[in-house]
């Protein structure tokens, strides 16, 4: 092979490789961080077996340009051909265990914990196996592509390294931008593990026929890609299933017949539904995001806690919501006839396609009070500051989520009173933490708690119990009263919503023995031990 | 010089370079949670990060290619001013993504991406070149190519992924994003440090560095 022919080819299997191996983290990463429910440092695992993958490989390519007489194309034509296989088994296998460890766990136990553990575990051990065999390409392709073994070209080193390196660079800085912005809207998880198998088949092989071999290692190398190929395409459908999601999701309680009913993959994450007598569960990547369920009899979803918003301000007409998930809450919002006007902001685009599989939920798309806007509610915020509102309506997910700082943190709290009307009401849930409440005491003169949420205000919570039944009995949803007084159980949820006594908490939480929540402090999400 | 520089180079040089990289993911992780601030947490704030790193260490790649051919016999010199350089933009680069976010609030939204995307080309163009250029020098040293490659690659990412167990399970527990962000410039300095003390060792010794 000639030198110019080896470097090209050099510069090439580097750039696709770095193409697929960025491609594949983001894969990845998308598929541990819904399995882990998104929890606070994940990011940081994820990236971290990925990264002891590619050094690890590196270490391996060490051993092989240690080797003087193997020729190196071969070697990275046979890497890329088991990262290939390892790719397109590591979920179905992991899943199978998970369901096989299941019996042993559960005599220790918090079997779906211990399960879940297990699952995270070896997510990250079939992250680190596929980095590896990608991580012994590259300085494997050095030694081969330049091709100076006996060292005569000192000069000429560090740039042709520069060379390769850049050219790896290239792949995977496009690699992200392409999966990420792009690939990942339209195709489903399955789909893009399959479609990177694929591709590491494909390079293997160009790899091996293009390499200086003889005749019986390039048939050797044709049969053996032409084997895996046959695997994964008949066991795509048996492995795979389309339910890649429900297996990471349900873990050990994965069964054949499970499946989601509903599930939109797009860059912002996953939104899923379950199907379910009491309101079908929606899941916002990995993790409950609440029920389409409007009945504060049935409650499954805390609905009475969206209700009682009602009670905590006596005229509250413009409102912002940030964060739709179902809808639910939205729906309910809009159903009290004081409110003129709502604005909603939400991340994701995935749960308005969700949504509009439940008409009663689907209203509120086409209700001329309702403005919204798919944006990060923070950045939403801080770009519109002279939007006033009279109530705040966040129902924040758990407070030990990644990132979940951005919607707790005192500064949060701080750009979300800059924006309320005199006598306004910011109300979101703390998920039980307490942390979440001693934060908000930091920042608002009244504070008042609802089953799990919090509210603040710079006003008094004051509003008689006879204003609150009264604020309670005007909701009407598709013209129909909400509560009904003659109704047992519908009076029991009335007089419990309207007796709710708001005592203003924000001395006690202030006396101390609690973290404060800040941008620079991160504390809900890493003050606590990581496996909490 | 066999005895001194042999163990150093080899050894000394690639550890600190498993430092290099420990640093390198620290600003990553933390710059990323910075920006999340400024943009929003989404996959628009993830893309800015992973390219700009991407990009910066591809033409810091490229450019420590050159820097390498043109300053052969001075690489250490540049490796170290490399580390001054990442660590002292480390010190001040939450306070100065914050000013910028701030600038440009009323902005149309691409002006913000993209100026963040100017500032954090620098440093990380500098964490791109010195790659080739302690390759450079360690092939000056060993005349094997993909032994300097690997063993500098693989250590640099293993500190990068060491890095990332440590900064979620220990730093962002026990210090906050700031003092994290100085920990991080603090290996760069330390880095530079025992580069110059490896130097004026070798210069003792009356050896080429």
């Amino acid at each position: 092979m000639s030198a110019s022919l080896r470097l090209t080819l050099a510069l090439a299997v580097s750039c696709a490789v770095g193409f697929i191996s960025l491609s594949l983290e983001i894969v990845w990463f998308s598929a541990f961080s819904f399995a882990a429910e998104s929890r606070a440092g994940m990011f940081g695992f994820a990236l971290g077996a990925f990264l002891f993958g590619i050094g690890g490989g590196a270490w391996l390519g060490f051993r092989q340009c240690s080797r003087k007489n193997t020729e190196p194309f071969l070697f990275i034509a046979a890497v890329l051909m088991i990262a290939a296989a390892v790719n397109f088994l590591g979920i179905p296998v992991i899943s199978k265990i998970a369901v096989l460890a299941d019996g042993i766990l559960v005599q220790f136990g918090n079997s779906r914990m211990l399960n879940t553990a297990v699952f995270l575990v070896f997510q990250l051990g079939s992250m680190f196996l596929v980095a590896f065999f990608l991580g012994g390409v590259l300085p494997v392709l050095c030694e081969g592509g330049f091709g100076d073994r006996d060292g005569n070209a000192d000069g000429l080193v560090g740039q042709f390294t520069s060379w390769v390196y850049a050219a790896n660079i290239l792949g995977a800085t496009t690699g992200p931008l392409l999966t990420g912005f792009v690939l990942m809207s339209r195709y489903s998880l399955d789909q893009m593990l399959l479609a990177a198998s694929t591709a590491l088949l494909v390079l293997g092989l160009a790899v091996l026929l293009a390499a200086p071999s003889r005749p019986r290692q390039k048939i050797g190398g044709v049969v053996v890609t032409a084997l895996l190929a046959a695997g994964m395409g008949f066991g795509y459908p048996v492995l795979y299933g389309g339910q890649t999601l429900e297996r990471i999701h349900f873990k050990n309680a994965f069964r054949p017949d499970t499946r989601f009913k509903h599930k939109v993959h797009n860059r912002s994450g996953i939104v899923a539904v379950q199907a379910d007598p009491r309101g079908d569960i929606i899941y916002g990547h990995g993790i409950y995001d609440g029920r389409f369920n409007l009945d504060p009899i049935i409650d499954s979803n805390g609905i009475t806690r969206a209700y009682a918003f009602a009670t905590m301000h006596r005229n509250p007409k413009d409102i912002l919501e940030i964060g739709l998930s179902g809808g639910s809450w939205a729906r309910v919002v809009l159903d009290y006839p004081k409110v003129k006007s709502m604005t909603v902001v939400e991340i994701n685009p995935g749960y308005f396609e969700v949504i509009k599989n439940y008409p009663e939920n689907a209203t509120i798309l086409n209700d001329p009070r309702a403005t919204f806007h798919i944006d990060d509610g923070r950045r939403w915020l801080n770009r519109n500051p002279d939007r006033k509102f009279d109530f705040i309506l966040i129902n924040t997910t758990f407070h030990w989520r990644e990132n979940i700082t951005n919607l707790l943190s005192e500064e949060f709290l701080r750009l979300g009173q800059a924006h309320l009307n005199p006598g306004g009401v910011m109300y979101w849930n703390t998920t039980d933490s307490k942390d979440v409440i001693f934060t908000a005491s930091k920042v608002f003169e009244y504070v008042v708690r609802f089953a799990g949420f919090v509210a603040g205000s710079d006003s008094p919570f004051d509003m008689t119990i006879a204003e609150k039944r009264q604020a309670l009995l005007s909701y009407r949803n598709n013209g129909k009263p909400v509560f009904r007084p003659e109704d047992e159980k519908s009076r029991e949820v009335l007089e419990r919503l309207s007796n709710h006594p708001f005592v203003n908490v924000r001395d006690e939480f202030l006396a101390g023995g609690h973290r404060l929540i800040t941008d620079d402090s991160m504390a809900s999400e890493f003050k606590r031990p990581w496996w909490y | 010089m066999t005895k001194m520089s042999k163990p150093l180079s080899s050894r000394w040089l690639v550890w600190l370079f498993f430092l290099s990289g420990m640093a390198a993911i620290i600003y990553q992780i933390a710059w990323q949670r910075v920006l999340f601030t400024s943009f929003g947490v989404n996959i628009e704030s993830v893309t800015i990060i992973v390219s700009v790193f991407m990009f910066g260490l591809g033409v810091g790649s490229l450019l420590g290619g050159q820097l390498s051919k043109k300053y052969f016999d001075t690489l250490p010199h540049i490796f170290l001013i490399l580390e001054i350089v990442i660590g002292a933009f480390g010190l001040i680069s939450m306070p100065l993504i914050k000013w910028v976010t701030l600038g440009t609030l009323h902005m149309p939204l691409l002006v913000l991406p993209l100026v963040i995307f100017g500032i954090l080309a620098v440093p990380t163009m500098a964490m791109g070149a010195t790659l080739p250029i302690l390759v450079a020098y360690l092939h000056r040293k060993t005349h094997l190519v993909g032994q300097s490659v690997s063993t500098l690659y693989s250590m640099n990412t293993l500190g990068s992924a060491l890095s990332c167990f440590l900064t979620v399970i220990v730093l962002f527990r026990f210090l906050n994003l700031s003092t994290t962000i100085l920990f991080a410039a603090l290996i760069n300095f330390t880095v530079g440090y025992l580069v110059f003390r490896y130097m004026r060792e070798l210069k003792k010794a009356g050896a080429a560095p």
